[in-house]
């Protein structure tokens, strides 16, 4: 039987500042702790994966916020529109007249 | 056309949003970034790294980036792009944009740019660079050996 997607609790200690480095990246990134623990083990296990097999795990947790923020079916001409329209953005800011 | 194996390489944005959303019209975004880069050399502007940056989290960021260091070699250009240049590109007709990746591209040498962007084709006629699809740089890589 496959393990895939399902879940176990996982009870661990942590040195005080390491705890606390964690939470500090969390409120920055705004999310829950336990939510970048399993993105934090997750990329060390990565480590040890190829290039495929890394990105295969970015697209996932992209797709899946994307399709969160309702923007996973968007057509590819309103993608690239987006990313021109950013292109102009961050021009314009960096580069002002 | 050689093959770009080996070449230092400057892939658009869209090549790295279209690969990770798995876009079915651009399938070869994906192969050419999962399956390819340790083929090639990769350069990666200011530009098109703030673009990255804006559209993803933290977390994909750190995992994309390391993706590319994986890559035969990556080149990490943070210098903003030259105002002159720039200027340049704009009078050739190219948005602010698109002339500031040209800039980049121009003074660091790169002679392809992977992008499913055809503005860059449409806008300027006598570009510094080669632009190429991500389907045509798979074939390229393909050419070149596996």
């Amino acid at each position: 039987m496959s393990s895939i997607g399902q879940t176990v609790h996982v009870t661990l200690q942590l040195p005080k500042d390491m705890y606390e480095r964690i939470t500090q990246a969390a409120l920055m990134e705004q999310r829950q702790v336990e939510d970048l623990l399993r993105t934090l083990i997750a990329e060390g296990l990565e480590a040890h994966t190829t290039i495929r097999e890394l990105l295969e795990h970015v697209s996932e947790d992209y797709r899946a916020r994307l399709a969160r923020e309702g923007k996973l079916h968007q057509s590819s001409d309103d993608v690239l529109q987006e990313l021109r329209d950013l292109r102009e953005q961050i021009a314009r800011e960096l580069y002002p007249r | 056309m050689n093959s770009i194996r080996g070449e230092t390489v400057a892939l658009d944005t869209n090549v790295f949003i279209f690969a990770l959303r798995k876009e079915p019209n651009f399938p070869a975004c994906e192969t050419l970034l999962f399956d390819k880069l340790n083929a090639i050399r990769v350069y990666m502007p200011l530009q098109i790294f703030l673009e990255l940056q804006w559209n993803l989290r933290a977390s994909e960021m750190r995992r994309v980036v390391r993706a590319l260091t994986m890559a035969q070699a990556v080149t990490w250009d943070y210098a903003p792009a030259q105002i002159d240049l720039i200027r340049q590109w704009e009078r050739h007709g190219a948005r602010k944009g698109d002339a500031v990746i040209t800039a980049h591209l121009e003074v660091a040498a790169i002679r392809y740019l992977v992008s499913e962007n055809r503005d860059f084709l449409k806008e300027l006629t006598a570009l510094p660079f080669t632009v190429l699809s991500s389907e045509e740089a798979v074939r390229l890589l393909s050419e070149g050996g596996s």
